[in-house]
């Protein structure tokens, strides 16, 4: 803008100049004796090209690439037109290169670079066990008792939730449905920082044996239950049990990130349950693997004291049930690298090797053109070589 | 022949017109018109330097800051931006008058030796 006002400035002084020298010599020539016309004519004469001169200035002021672009610009547009299969070639190769790019980075974009969509996500940890016994230590899911024990022991972290996810026959309904879901502990909701929209999350007591409650999608609502008014307080058949909806969470929200996108969301009870009274319900058995794990860290803790704290935690508990956890450590890393984790790398080279695809477009463009200029070149001088050969017999 | 005389006119080297109008611009400061007749009438009518060349110079010269311009009246009570040396433009003149003395000997002994070889 400021350079703008400037270049204007600048024409308006250059006006001046150039019309302040024009008076000066036809004063002159008046001066000579001249009549104030025939002055005012040879002054312009002498003077020359006006416009010249101002364009030479521009030239200097610099305004003049702008102005050039848009010359470019339209030239390139007659050359194209002049030129439709190679236009055509040109544009699918730009196209694919393009888009292969735009495609690749929305990817990225939505996996790796978006955070989360939950409150805080940068607080938001993935808490695994780790299993030391192979050669490098593997992840590993983690037992509801050692899940348990974590909860009531951590200081850094303020919150700390399991899951799992499953697949549900829901019944009542119509047709029988099978539905992704999951079985959650009571406060994952509130871990994560998301609230039903209708109804209410579960209460803490919820995960005990014996409470029959689920919270559905807003997108399980919608498809299967359209004509309910309120669903909460209705009952769904799930797995041939008997819960009660008790709330419905925002439309989009998903989590765990699995697929299909979790429809239910059911209480630590639903495995609890046991068929027989033998039975030992895999919530009660510190080897039964079978939970993931998120934590919200306190504020002022990083992930590595919680890295730390955990670890010793587990050393306790190893030292505590060597049956069941000997080998066995836990590791913090942040929730979005355990869910991109190592898809990261791959996507990168991906999106990397598509970069790639268009510089080759871009070169094999550039070489298209070459040759095309080459070929243009080769007709023109043998044109012209017909020209000189002509001459002769003209003359 | 009877050729008109702006025929004799030399054209002037590329960057000799920088040197022309800092030269003009040593002693007293003039404007852009004044200048062209200076440079004319000095050169004894060989050299004339072309609207079009004098004020895209003037101006290039300013943003260098070897010049520095000012809008004035004169003592014809017409308005008209007048050029000043700066001490920058001064030092770069001293520059290039000798650059230019050591061409113009340079030149001239070349030229004069060709002479005697032919003679």
């Amino acid at each position: 803008m400021r350079f703008l006002m400037w270049r204007r400035h600048q024409e308006a002084q250059l006006d001046e100049e150039v019309q302040s020298h024009l008076d000066l010599a036809i004063q002159d020539r008046i001066d000579r004796g001249e009549t104030p016309e025939e002055a005012a004519v040879a002054a312009r004469r002498e003077f020359g090209n006006v416009l010249l001169i101002k364009e030479t200035a521009r030239d200097m002021w610099g305004w003049t690439p702008i102005q050039e672009f848009w010359q470019d610009l339209g030239y390139a547009q007659r050359a194209l037109r002049r030129a439709p299969a190679f236009t055509v070639a040109a544009v699918l190769t730009l196209a694919l290169g393009i888009g292969a790019n735009t495609a690749m980075f929305s990817i990225v974009r939505a996996v790796v670079l978006r955070p989360l969509p939950f409150a805080d996500p940068d607080r938001l940890v993935a808490v695994r066990e780790l299993d030391l016994r192979s050669a490098t230590p593997r992840p590993a899911s983690v037992s509801w008792p050692n899940f348990l024990d974590w909860r009531a022991q951590t200081q850094t972290l303020e919150a700390i939730a399991g899951h799992r996810a499953g697949r549900f026959t829901v019944t009542g309904l119509g047709r029988p449905l099978n539905v992704g879901g999951a079985v959650v502990s009571a406060n994952l909701f509130s871990t994560l920082g998301v609230a039903p929209i209708t109804g209410r999350s579960f209460h803490d007591d919820e995960d005990r044996p014996g409470s029959n409650v689920v919270v559905i999608s807003e997108e399980f609502r919608r498809t299967h239950l359209g004509e309910v008014a309120d669903p909460v307080g209705t009952a769904l058949a799930i797995n041939g049990h008997s819960l009660t909806i008790v709330g419905v969470m925002p439309p989009g929200f998903a989590f765990p990130l699995s697929s299909p996108s979790p429809e239910l969301w059911l209480t630590m009870a639903e495995d609890a349950r046991v068929e027989n009274r033998s039975d030992t319900p895999m919530t009660a058995q510190r080897g039964a693997h079978f939970i993931q794990v998120v934590g919200r860290l306190r504020p002022d803790v990083s992930v590595m004291q919680a890295h730390a704290e955990l670890e010793r935690m587990m050393a306790g508990l190893a030292k505590a049930f060597p049956a069941d956890n000997a080998g066995r450590s836990a590791e913090v890393v942040p929730q979005l690298d355990a869910i991109v984790g190592s898809a990261r790398r791959p996507l990168f080279l991906l999106l990397a090797s598509v970069v790639c695809v268009l510089l080759i477009a871009c070169v094999n463009l550039a070489n298209l053109m070459t040759a095309r200029t080459s070929v243009v070149k080769v007709e023109r001088r043998q044109r012209k070589s017909a020209v000189t050969i002509a001459s002769p017999i003209v003359a | 022949m009877g050729l008109p005389r702006h025929k004799n006119r030399i054209e002037l080297l590329q960057g000799t017109l920088d040197l022309l109008i800092l030269e003009q611009l040593r002693w007293t400061p003039s404007h852009g018109y004044g200048i062209s007749l200076a440079i004319r009438a000095q050169s004894r009518d060989i050299l004339r330097v072309d609207a079009g060349s004098l004020y895209p110079a003037l101006h290039r010269l300013e943003r260098q800051g070897l010049v520095r311009a000012q809008w004035e009246i004169s003592d014809r009570k017409q308005r008209t931006r007048v050029y000043r040396l700066t001490p920058r433009g001064r030092k770069h003149l001293t520059g290039e008058r000798s650059k230019w003395e050591q061409l113009s000997l340079a030149m001239a002994n070349v030229l004069n030796r060709n002479q005697s070889n032919e003679t």
